[in-house]
């Protein structure tokens, strides 16, 4: 993620949010659109920033069964 | 060859061409049309068919169209470009410098737009780019510096013409073969923020030789990918979430200005800086990061912080930019173009909120706007003008930082930036933040002209101050942290250092002491009458010596119940000779306020000068006063009773009240003696001089004619009511709010040698606790400022928390100090609520409901009332009180009383919406309200209305009130009498409108915007209204001419007027 984002972060670990990373909304836009299209799923910016990446994988993953089921 | 310059050739040629129905007319010179130009006509045709029809090219983005429409002179705040100017140091081959920009320009189509008036872009395929050569090396130095600065002056603000692209310039003034300054302008049609970074970072890798990428993304593809996303849910879902929104939207911060925003012709731009080093702005974003909170949220949290210092209010709407690059290239993350939209942020800053809580919202908010981006700012803003509720969104914040691989630095690549400045249309003042070599650069662009003088300077040094307490640690706690700039807290405290020692005698004594010193000395002068200080003294203490044998004692009130005369005055000085408290009644108040006075003020003895004076509570002694005395009596020798001090009271004044009940104020001695001493000294007050006790004795102003005079040995004149100005007259004590500015002019006209001070304060500040000498600056050309405060008082302006607010920013007038009264009479609760202890400052407070401000020099200027208490020729009434009154009569529902104009002065003038079909007129109202209230409060003018009219947040719109036309008699609201319109007018407008709406008719009562119409089609329309017949209308004032017949009226009444309407 903060390979994409271009973050100058440390590798990011899964308890880690977007905004500890140094992200900012412009990120979040990014990643918004990332994510829809590789998964069909629209993550909340206030989401994508706020969480956890392992709670974001987690809300990515249960969206995507929603919408495939 | 490009249609544009195909046109610019036809022009050249004095030749026109039109486009009807698909097919093009030439007009002009025959000899100007050959072949061979008309078989590049041919050729072009289609394109030249689309252009000339405003179909040509690619539609605007939101912004784009903001921008554009903001360059029209009839915007508000227009008549300028979205447009950067920089100065950069350095020395470079310019020829490289050219060949580099002219690559960029090559490899972004966004930089080769040009625009049409009729908001579309076309992307031409060449865009020749050239670099002037300035060569100033010739200049001497001090020549050299005036080119440079007068290059600035008219590059700095330029709008490049939008037919011409590339939107970009670039010159370069040559000073040295290695000193050399690159000018370079940008307009925010073709760039955005990013946009300048990577234009810059592009522009120098051309110069460095690294080959530029690959051809740049078609800017067509993302306008195509704006006009698909429209039809989503997406942008359904934001439109619903935003119109839910604007009946709430909080409003536009509420800064002070020095003028009307329409005055500003051309606006002009100066640059703010804030910096942060990298150092200090790393560990702040840091600690921002590790509170969960982006460096955009923090500052945008501080600046809305700051503008709610100087003024902005509690809740208020800003204006961002945000980035909005959707991944439909893959290269569109480089892309250099205008790739912004404006989105709103409405901001609350909560009073005890720390700065995270703040910060914290303000993302929130950002991030729920962001999610709902799909439907622009501009949109928003057009709907809110739409719904006529105002759309200015002229406080603007963007923030450049987080953007991957390029940030601020890119800007100094060639060189340092030694001068920046830009500007934006219909934007007042805006806030651009980006890291720069590590650390923070907010560059802070506004219009000098619309603030007052130094105000955005403070406020800026504000914003500094607030990032350098956030770097510090101590701003994230403090709710309020202190952004006074020192200078102005210096200047505060210097007006405030008033201590003055001051005796222990009672007024009393001083009186009596003088009475002693020169008996026969004159002290009451009335038409036919002088009484002397002996005499004065004598009859006084004989009726003290009446009270005293009826056990007054301190702290009690004695009624005066009187009508205007020299008793009055023995009345005072008995009553504070027998140690008790005056309270004066007017004789000629109604029965049932009299009662009420004596009642409220427990009083039992009543002196009086009016024979068979009825109406009293039971068991009142009533003592009337006798016409003369014996001269040979000799004054009773009172001693003072037992435990008097200077705390006692003095009198009780009633003032009007918000419940419908009017309040007594408690004045002591030591606050009457303490202003006295200041006059007398002031004034160099003597026994030679004569008071004209000109106000009457419920009113304040009278205890200074008395004690003022009477402590010195001077003379108190009660002149009759026909005589003029004594021709010794040497001092003239202005007492008001706001003196009107041209009287002193007009009375130093009448005598030039007069002294003249304006004085002013409430009941519960003791008669004056603030003054301003009138001085050759006070020539009727200003508003006279309410002053500085007087000996052993002091004055503040602030907000409701009670923290110091910047000069010129409006709060409440608080005093402190000898002056402050002990309260109100009988009602603790409202004497706490009004006099506190500030901890702060560690002094007792009266909060005094006016509304002032701090001027640069120290003084205060007063600027109406917080509350709904308004002063009418002189009185001060609790609009409250009265609308109580109206309320309960039968014919009334509902109630305002505003201050207004008249052609004989202030006049209160009541609305009333009716309970029923009943509307009687304003006699019959003043005879029903006679019963309870004074004349002064009984209003001389009334409007009926249907309902009262409210503000957004329900409240009465006092303001629109006061502008309301009132009736002297009967009055009934209606609907205005449409006005005439010529024939034809309205036929033409019409043609007019469905020329730029292309629309085939239009009927005369439909509104513009339900035909199409958006703001671009407005701004045609007006020009062509001004063109056609010399009438200029606003575009602001759309909302108001919004019809064909709207309009046409508007027209005809101007060009009966003669011009703008």
């Amino acid at each position: 993620m903060t390979a994409t984002l271009q973050l100058d972060a440390e590798p990011a670990g899964d308890n880690a949010t977007l905004v500890s990373l140094g992200a900012a909304s412009l990120h979040a836009v990014t990643l918004q659109y990332q994510i829809l299209e590789h998964t069909g799923v629209e993550v909340p910016v206030e989401d994508l920033l706020g969480s956890t990446i392992a709670e974001l994988a987690t809300m990515v993953g249960q969206r995507a069964e929603v919408a495939l089921a | 060859m490009s249609v544009v310059e195909l046109l610019r050739d036809l022009s050249a040629r004095g030749l026109t061409i039109t486009a009807t129905g698909g097919d093009l007319r030439l007009q002009g010179p025959t000899e100007a049309m050959d072949a061979e130009l008309v078989a590049r006509l041919r050729a072009a045709k289609p394109d030249l068919v689309a252009h000339l029809t405003g179909q040509a090219g690619l539609a605007l983005t939101p912004l784009q169209g903001a921008y554009l429409y903001g360059r029209g002179e009839l915007v508000e705040l227009g008549n300028v470009a979205s447009h950067v100017y920089h100065e950069i140091e350095g020395a470079w081959d310019v020829d490289r410098l050219e060949r580099a920009l002219q690559s960029v320009v090559d490899r972004h189509p966004a930089l080769r737009a040009s625009f049409t008036a009729e908001g579309r872009q076309v992307i031409h395929d060449h865009a020749a780019v050239h670099i002037r050569v300035r060569d100033l090396r010739s200049l001497p130095g001090r020549a050299r510096q005036d080119s440079l600065a007068a290059y600035r002056h008219r590059c700095s603000h330029r709008m490049l013409p939008i037919d011409r692209p590339p939107l970009v310039r670039a010159e370069v003034s040559v000073l040295a073969e290695d000193r050399m300054v690159l000018h370079v302008s940008h307009d925010g049609l073709v760039l955005d923020g990013i946009s300048m970074f990577l234009f810059f970072r592009d522009w120098w890798r051309a110069y460095a030789g690294e080959p530029l990428d690959e051809a740049g993304m078609p800017f067509g593809e993302y306008v195509a990918e704006l006009a698909r996303a429209r039809d989503r849910a997406p942008a359904q879902r934001s439109q619903r979430y935003w119109l839910d929104r604007l009946d709430d939207l909080a409003p536009m911060p509420d800064l002070p200005l020095a003028t009307s925003p329409s005055a500003v012709t051309r606006p002009r731009f100066t640059q703010r800086l804030v910096r942060l080093d990298a150092q200090r702005w790393g560990e702040l974003r840091r600690r921002a990061t590790g509170a969960g909170i982006t460096a955009p949220a923090l500052l945008l949290t501080a600046y809305a912080q700051t503008l709610h210092r100087w003024g902005a209010g509690d809740r208020f709407t800003l204006n961002t930019t945000f980035a909005h690059r959707p991944p439909i290239h893959p290269r569109i993350a480089e892309a250099v173009g205008q790739f912004s939209d404006v989105m709103l942020v409405e901001v609350a800053v909560e009073a005890d909120a720390g700065f995270e809580q703040r910060a914290r919202a303000v993302q929130a908010r950002l991030h729920r706007g962001i999610e709902n981006r799909h439907f622009s700012g501009v949109e928003v803003l057009r709907e809110l003008g739409r719904r006529g509720s105002g759309a200015r969104a002229p406080y603007t914040f963007n923030c450049a930082i987080g953007y991957p691989g390029v940030d601020g630095s890119a800007l100094e690549l060639f060189g340092r930036e030694t001068y920046t400045v830009s500007q934006t249309p219909q934007v007042w003042l805006n806030v651009f933040a980006m890291e720069q070599h590590g650390g923070l650069v907010v560059q802070v662009d506004g219009v000098d002209e619309l603030y007052p003088d130094g105000l955005l300077d403070a406020l800026v040094t504000g914003y500094q101050r607030l990032l350098d307490g956030l770097c510090g640690g101590e701003a994230w706690t403090d709710p309020a942290p202190d952004l006074l700039p020192p200078a102005q807290r210096q200047r505060r405290a210097a007006a405030n250092d008033t201590s003055v020692p001051r005796s222990d005698r009672l007024l009393a004594d001083l009186v009596v002491a003088r009475a002693r010193r020169q008996p026969a000395a004159p002290a009451v002068i009335a038409s036919g009458a002088t009484m002397s200080y002996g005499e004065l003294h004598r009859r006084a203490s004989h009726i003290a010596a009446w009270l005293r044998q009826r056990a007054v004692g301190r702290d009690e009130l004695v009624g005066l119940v009187m009508t205007r005369g020299p008793e009055q005055i023995v009345g005072i000085l008995a009553t504070v000779l027998a140690g008790g408290a005056y309270l004066p009644v007017d004789a000629a108040l109604p029965a049932a306020r009299r009662e009420y006075m004596l009642r409220d003020g427990k009083v039992r003895c009543v002196l009086t000068n009016v024979d068979g004076l009825d109406g009293l509570p039971d068991g009142v002694e009533v003592l009337p006063l006798p016409g003369g005395t014996d001269p040979a009596v000799e004054p009773v020798d009172l001693a003072p009773l037992p435990g008097a001090t200077l705390d006692d009271l003095a009198y009780v004044l009633y003032t009007s009240g918000t419940t419908g009940s009017p309040k007594g104020v408690m004045v002591s001695q030591r606050s009457v003696a303490n202003v006295v001493a200041d006059c007398t000294a002031r004034f160099g007050i003597d026994a030679t001089d004569r008071f004209f006790g000109i106000s009457a004795f419920n009113f304040d102003l009278s205890v200074y004619d008395v004690f003022g005079a009477l402590t010195t040995g001077a003379a108190i004149v009660l002149p009759d009511a026909d005589r003029s100005a004594d021709p010794a007259l040497r001092l003239v004590m202005m007492s008001g709010d706001r003196i009107p500015p041209a009287l002193p002019s007009q009375l130093l006209r009448v005598k030039p040698d007069l002294e003249i001070v304006s004085l002013g304060g409430p009941t519960e500040t003791t008669i004056w606790n603030i003054l301003h000498p009138i001085e050759a600056a006070d020539d009727g050309s200003r508003s006279i400022p309410y002053g500085r405060p007087n000996a052993n008082n002091r004055a503040y302006v602030l907000d409701a928390a009670g923290r110091d607010l910047p000069d010129w920013v409006v709060g409440e007038i608080c005093a402190a100090g000898v002056g402050l009264a002990r309260g109100y009479w009988g009602d603790p609760a409202r004497t706490d609520e009004r006099f506190r202890t500030d901890e702060r400052r560690g002094e007792r407070l009266y909060r005094t409901g006016d509304l002032g401000r701090y001027l640069p020099d120290g003084d205060i200027e007063i600027l109406g009332r917080s509350d709904f208490q308004i002063k009418v020729n002189g009185y001060r009434i609790e609009a409250g009180e009265v609308e109580t009154r109206l309320v309960g009569l039968d014919m009334v529902k509902q109630a305002a009383v505003v201050r207004q104009d008249g052609a004989r002065g202030d006049r209160l003038v009541a609305h009333l919406a009716a309970a029923g079909d009943a509307r009687p007129g304003i006699e019959e109202i003043r005879a029903q309200l006679r019963v309870h209230l004074p004349d002064y409060m009984i209003p001389s003018a009334v409007v009926w209305h249907d309902a009262l009219p409210l503000t957004r947040n329900g409240k009465v719109d006092r303001t629109a009130l006061t502008t309301a036309t009132p009736a002297s008699g009967p009055a009934a609201a209606g609907p205005a009498p449409a006005p005439a319109v010529p024939d034809g007018l309205a036929g033409q407008l019409a043609a007019v409108w469905a020329t730029v709406l292309r629309v085939g008719d239009v009927p005369h009562d439909v509104a513009f915007h339900d035909l199409g119409g958006d703001s671009l089609a407005a701004a045609r329309v007006l020009a062509e209204v001004r063109k056609l017949f010399r009438v200029t209308i606003p575009l602001d004032q759309l909302y108001e001419v919004r019809t064909v017949r709207a309009m046409a009226a508007r027209v005809a009444a101007a060009q009966t007027t003669g011009g703008t309407p």
